[in-house]
């Protein structure tokens, strides 16, 4: 049986995708505590809290008879893209050997390996190359709606009625997606609860504006960045969030020239690719600030060298007034107290610089946590 | 009158400001393990003095702010770095940096106009805190105060580590087992702190004058007198710098000038405070929402994120 670890809604998807192609899978129990130091106790001591995360996951989906993982696997340009060759280096040498099936871009395999790896993951059910791909274009569909949603709750939740209705929707939404029978009924779920959400933003007064950027996998797993959108949703905080799953897909498997393109592009505070997406951060960042962004919270896990270089350039960047940025680094700290407090005074300290322009703004909602 | 509360790790402070902003009345109370009994021993004794109706407003803030709102009926709960910076931009217009530093964490907060315009708090070890100070001074038999002092007496300073608490123990101990006069590993361990803060808290920030120390650890001159040497500049440390975030929360709270208060009352020492929490699962939130009882009656609710319960008084005492 098929496994993978999880990774934001990437179980959502998958689970959608095999059913459609008739292949059982595994879905690892979610990340918690419990998981979490299951993995620590495996990994390296300084690997970063994505790759216990992944372990703790692959482990537990092998006690439920998972016997073949399918990941993908980027060759870089962070050690994240390595991982997959870690993880089996670590469970072989545990005894809990599983089979591989690493799904490499193109560009570094070459499209043939691809679709021969990709037939491997449906190869006990014959079904043919067409159904593959229809499979994959409505998954990617899905993406594409659900991510849609979710952003335009990010930029909706400062006008809602109720507090904490728009966090209450996504929510709804995605226990309907995981219950969901096929691909089309959770395309058809996910068009149903866009109209609950309002067309159009606020106008004035404008409510504060934010970027979430960072590391890739904390960003998406909310395990991971002790569930700051719901946070940000429930504070009446616009935000928008431009590196997610779907992002990475068109990235590096449907325009191999868009990734390219993107490394051409000329980015005057990080002029090279350190790794992993340390320059696209910066890039995002530079740009916020013509789009209109109040400021950037950015997001990583102790240890992740490429974001660590970007917050170098962030904190010369905020030192000469260019950008307001907040660093949050996550580990596996447990107490939310000091995340609270500094993103409040974050907003706080936005707030202020607004107000002191002269410009109307609506207020954050304070909270009770 | 306006009330402010900051309920710390180490301490819980209470200030009692006039219609001006002027403190009146500061308390400042170890907050043990206990905040909620903290905040209500501190609430009674200035009950002593003064009646519930003298209060127009009440701030709160510090970590446990969620429980003192929920217990006192705040009109206002902050952060403490907003709370400080209101505090300090208050004192005085022109101070543009504020340095500091607390029981189990530090920060910095750069002004501008009286605007918070960068911050940043510690984010890796208590290295730099009064907790490392205080344990310190507890093994060299010396009381927190008598730390500074002594720290002011040194001539040469020993070289200490500041990287690592533990680092900064093992140098301590070597150092003083090689014969070093207490009043230069004092000192030495002060230079240690203040060059761990700004090489860590502060990195990469430009400290402008006038520069503000405020927090526990402002208490010991020692360490004031570390940061003017590597500042280069004159460090103001304030008459009440103890209690600046409960100041700041009392601004905070005269500033939205409620226009009734949502505040219950001073209350007396003899009353039962404690705290139980149940799941709500109303919604799926499944939020831990945690209950103060008062007097055997449940008075106050935080930490649901709709405000179901939080926006509900409990019964008036």
């Amino acid at each position: 049986m098929l496994t993978f670890p999880h990774f934001g809604d990437l179980h959502l998807y998958g689970r959608l995708f095999f059913r459609e192609l008739g292949v059982e899978i595994v879905t690892p129990p979610p990340n918690s505590r419990r998981e979490l130091s299951k993995g620590a106790l495996l990994a390296p001591e300084e690997m970063c809290l994505p790759f216990k995360l992944m372990l703790a996951n692959l482990l537990s989906a092998r006690e439920q008879g998972a016997d073949t993982v399918v990941m993908a696997a980027t060759m870089g340009p962070c050690r994240l893209g390595e991982y997959g060759e870690l993880l089996k280096a670590i469970l072989d040498r545990e005894g809990a050997p599983l089979r591989w099936i690493l799904l490499d871009p193109p560009r570094a395999i070459g499209l043939r390996e691809v679709l021969r790896r990709l037939g491997e993951t449906v190869e006990d059910r014959q079904c043919s190359w067409i159904r593959l791909f229809w499979a994959l274009g409505g998954v990617y569909g899905l993406v594409r709606s659900w991510e849609g949603l979710q952003a335009a709750a990010a930029r909706h939740c400062c006008c809602e009625q109720t507090p904490g209705s728009t966090g209450r929707l996504l929510k709804a939404c995605r226990r309907e997606l995981e219950e969901a029978a096929s691909l089309r009924q959770a395309r058809r779920t996910v068009r149903r609860w866009r109209k609950g959400l309002p067309r159009t933003g606020p106008a004035s007064p404008r409510p504060l504006r934010i970027l979430l950027t960072g590391e890739i996998y904390s960003l998406t797993e909310p395990f991971a960045n002790h569930h700051i959108e719901s946070f940000l949703l429930d504070r009446g905080v616009c935000y928008e969030k431009p590196v997610t799953l779907g992002w990475w897909l068109r990235r590096t498997l449907l325009t191999p020239l868009g990734g390219l393109r993107a490394e051409k592009r000329k980015n005057p505070a990080l002029p090279h690719c350190i790794g992993g997406y340390a320059k696209e951060t910066v890039m995002d960042a530079l740009k916020s600030r013509k789009r209109g962004f109040d400021g950037v919270i950015q997001i990583l896990p102790t240890g992740c060298m490429p974001e660590i270089v970007s917050k170098a350039v962030f904190d010369r960047l905020s030192g000469e007034g260019e950008l307001k940025v907040l660093t949050l680094i996550f580990d596996e700290m447990d107490g939310e107290a000091g995340y609270l407090t500094r993103i409040e005074a974050f907003l706080d300290m936005l707030e202020m610089q607004k107000k002191k322009n002269g410009q109307a703004l609506l207020s954050y909602k304070e909270g009770n946590r | 009158m306006y009330l402010g509360i900051d309920v710390g790790s180490v301490s819980t402070d209470l200030v009692l400001t006039d219609g001006e902003g002027a403190i009146t009345e500061a308390l400042y109370l170890k907050t043990g393990g206990d905040p909620a009994r903290a905040v209500s021993e501190g609430l009674a004794e200035l009950g002593l003095r003064h009646a519930d109706g003298e209060i127009l407003g009440l701030g709160v803030t510090g970590s446990g702010r969620a429980l003192a709102g929920a217990l006192a009926g705040a009109d206002v709960v902050k952060n403490e770095i907003t709370a400080h910076a209101v505090a300090a931009a208050a004192l005085d217009p022109e101070i543009r940096t504020v340095l500091e530093i607390g029981g189990q964490d530090s920060k910095i907060i750069l002004l501008r106009d009286g605007l918070v315009f960068d911050f940043a708090m510690n984010t890796v070890c208590a290295a730099g805190t009064g907790s490392f100070l205080d344990r310190q001074a507890q093994r060299l038999g010396l009381s927190p105060e008598e730390l500074g002092e002594l720290a002011l007496r040194s001539r040469s300073p020993a070289p200490i580590s500041g990287r690592c608490a533990v680092f900064a123990e093992s140098d301590l101990i070597h150092k003083q087992q090689a014969g070093s006069p207490t009043e230069d590993l004092v000192a030495g361990m002060c230079r240690a702190l203040v060059r761990n803060y700004l090489s860590n808290v502060a990195k990469g920030k430009r400290l402008l004058p006038k520069v503000c120390f405020q927090g526990g650890v402002a208490a010991n001159a020692g360490i004031r007198r570390a940061f003017e040497e590597e500042l280069g500049c004159r460090v103001l440390v304030p008459e009440h710098h103890k209690v600046m975030g409960a100041l700041g929360a009392a601004l905070l709270a005269k500033e939205k000038a409620p226009e009734k208060t949502l505040f219950r009352g001073f209350g007396d020492k003899d009353r039962s405070v404690r705290l139980d929490s149940f799941r709500c699962r109303d919604c799926e939130n499944h939020c831990q929402v945690s209950r103060v009882w008062y007097d055997g009656r449940p008075r106050g609710f935080f930490a649901d994120r709709c405000g179901k319960y939080s926006s509900r008084t409990g019964p008036p005492s």
